[in-house]
């Protein structure tokens, strides 16, 4: 069974910024997960949940393709015995003023990473909402 | 059965084409093996190996009806995937929210 997921977001920003927004590594963690990521082929990087955050998770990567500031390519593996990487591809294309952003995540399912989703992102998801939630 | 070891067979049996042409059969009703040679194209051998796979996976039942045997599908297992999918798209659709604030806030 695979997995195959595809979203399509359409940003005001110029294409510059949604490129720099997924590579810098701060901006990354803002948005994503603490890291230590960094733009070049090969690189190997580990995104995981702040020490405040409400839950497990957390993913070895690695930088399989860069292209700026169009597409990107991660490996990711969500840390299970015997799980096979997933890929994360980022795209972007000028649309208008703005930018489209395509993000897919694909690849092949393990009982792994049916495990791995199932422990603690359900409750991650429950902090997600309160951390976009506007004070 | 652990919950690994039970969803590893769920994915490992709808991997396969053959498998899930069968499951389609079966999704119509109950059926005996030999509508599942004629609809999958396969050998005898080869769907009585299929099915032994389904079975393990619990995604089939099977019920001797006189001299027939007839097969029929169970759902159930296959919501584990669904799982898995719907966690990441959940996952991504709120980290992607929260992109779209970092970025509104760089404005």
């Amino acid at each position: 069974m695979k997995l195959d997921l595809q979203f399509d977001e359409v940003f005001s920003d110029p294409i510059e910024v949604v490129w720099r927004a997924i590579t810098d590594p701060e901006i990354l963690a803002r948005w994503l997960m603490e890291n230590d990521f960094q733009p070049r082929v090969g690189h190997k990087f580990t995104l995981r949940e702040s020490p405040s955050a409400d839950c497990q998770g957390g993913a070895a990567c690695e930088v399989l393709e860069i292209d700026p500031p169009r597409r990107m390519v991660w490996s990711w593996h969500g840390g299970m015995e015997g799980e096979v990487p997933t890929r994360v591809v980022f795209e972007l294309h000028p649309e208008g003023s703005g930018t489209r952003l395509t993000l897919r995540h694909q690849g092949e399912a393990t009982p792994a990473q049916g495990e791995s989703v199932r422990g603690g992102w359900t409750r991650k998801l429950g902090a997600l909402r309160q951390a976009l939630t506007p004070t | 059965m652990s919950r690994v070891a039970a969803s590893a067979d769920v994915f490992r049996a709808v991997a396969d084409a053959g498998r899930r042409s069968m499951l389609d059969l079966l999704a119509l009703g109950e059926a005996p093996v030999s509508s599942l040679v004629d609809h999958a194209g396969l050998s005898y051998s080869a769907v009585s190996q299929h099915l032994a796979v389904l079975l393990e996976a619990g995604l089939v039942r099977r019920r001797q009806a006189g001299r027939q045997r007839l097969y029929r599908i169970d759902p159930r297992p296959l919501r584990e995937i669904h799982d898995w999918s719907s966690h990441y798209r959940h996952f991504w659709q709120g980290k992607l929210a929260r992109l779209r604030g970092v970025l509104e806030e760089g404005r």
